[in-house]
């Protein structure tokens, strides 16, 4: 499976989907003029990830950590429900036993991404820890 | 409505905008307000709250504005518009645009439905609308007057004015106590 990289603009996300490093990354600002066009690449990607992760795991194969990462600093109401389907399905991900946690970056100061982290996280049921940065 | 001139006096205008409404728009007054709490040395916590309300309150303005034909011309005092003030306690959002008649009766009811709710019953909302997966037929989430309520954390005030048998003039007052 290939890795699916999307550059930011100022008004739309920095995107990694890397299945070699496992690392999956957003950074920035997420206010896309059609947030559906925007995102369906990205759940499309994570829903193949999925099936792909399902069968390594039916077929007992060996279970490997995720690195999940969150590094927005605007987000809006659109984005949150195309990030909260993304969460859905890193949710049945972790179901299978893939162990990750959620990392979510907000600036110093920054209450209110603190505050909408801490939401996805109560309204996915996964815990996220918070890093607040400088 | 007398939230029009409430508070006139004491009143400082950061953003006064009137025109159409578009994504390129919504961004250059986005840049603007990022200039402005630079400018006024704003709280990043304040600034984000009022980039929310400033987003999600555009962003519903430009969603009913696409349903309007372009070519109507009913005069300029019908025009959207868009103004972000501040006083020594609050920033206040009022936001005016056209709307079909037909869409009055959908606004009014989302909005008494935010005003009804506490912060605990708004949250539990937004965690219902965010999980069900559904998108309104114009690509939105349906969560926008939840983010307004939940961010503003006071009674939003909204007018109608009607304009002809087909239009109506909404206008929406939110106000965000610093």
């Amino acid at each position: 499976m290939n890795a699916l990289i999307i550059q930011s603009t100022e008004f739309t996300p920095f995107i990694s989907l890397n299945p070699e490093s496992r690392i999956i990354e957003f950074e920035g600002v997420s206010r896309p003029e059609d947030v559906s066009a925007f995102y369906t690449p990205v759940i499309d990607w994570i829903t193949d990830y999925e099936s792909d992760l399902y069968k390594i795991n039916v077929s007992g194969g060996k279970k490997f950590e995720l690195n999940i990462l969150f590094k927005l600093s605007y987000f809006n109401s659109a984005s949150a429900k195309m990030i909260f389907l993304i969460l859905e399905s890193l949710s049945r991900i972790r179901k299978m036993g893939y162990p990750f946690n959620i990392e979510w970056y907000y600036e110093e100061g920054d209450d209110q991404m603190y505050d909408d982290g801490y939401e996805l996280s109560e309204a996915i049921d996964i815990p996220f820890n918070f890093h607040a940065t400088s | 409505m007398n939230f029009y001139s409430a508070n006139i006096s004491e009143q400082q205008n950061i953003i006064d905008y009137k025109g159409a409404i578009s994504y390129d728009i919504i961004n250059q007054l986005l840049k603007k307000l990022k200039d402005e709490m630079y400018r006024l040395g704003e709280k990043l916590v304040t600034y984000k709250r009022i980039l929310i309300l400033m987003v999600e309150t555009l962003e519903n303005t430009s969603k009913y504005m696409d349903s309007i034909p372009g070519d109507i011309n009913l005069g300029s005092q019908f025009l959207p518009f868009f103004t972000l003030s501040r006083t020594n306690c609050s920033y206040n959002i009022l936001s005016g645009n056209l709307v079909k008649k037909e869409h009055q009766a959908i606004i009014q009811q989302k909005i008494d439905q935010m005003n009804s709710l506490d912060p605990t019953e708004l949250k539990k909302l937004y965690r219902k609308i965010i999980s069900n997966g559904q998108f309104t037929k114009e690509g939105g989430a349906g969560l926008g007057f939840i983010e307004i309520a939940k961010t503003s954390n006071s009674r939003i005030q909204y007018a109608f004015e009607k304009v002809n048998e087909s239009y109506v003039f909404y206008t929406i007052n939110i106000e965000l106590t610093s």
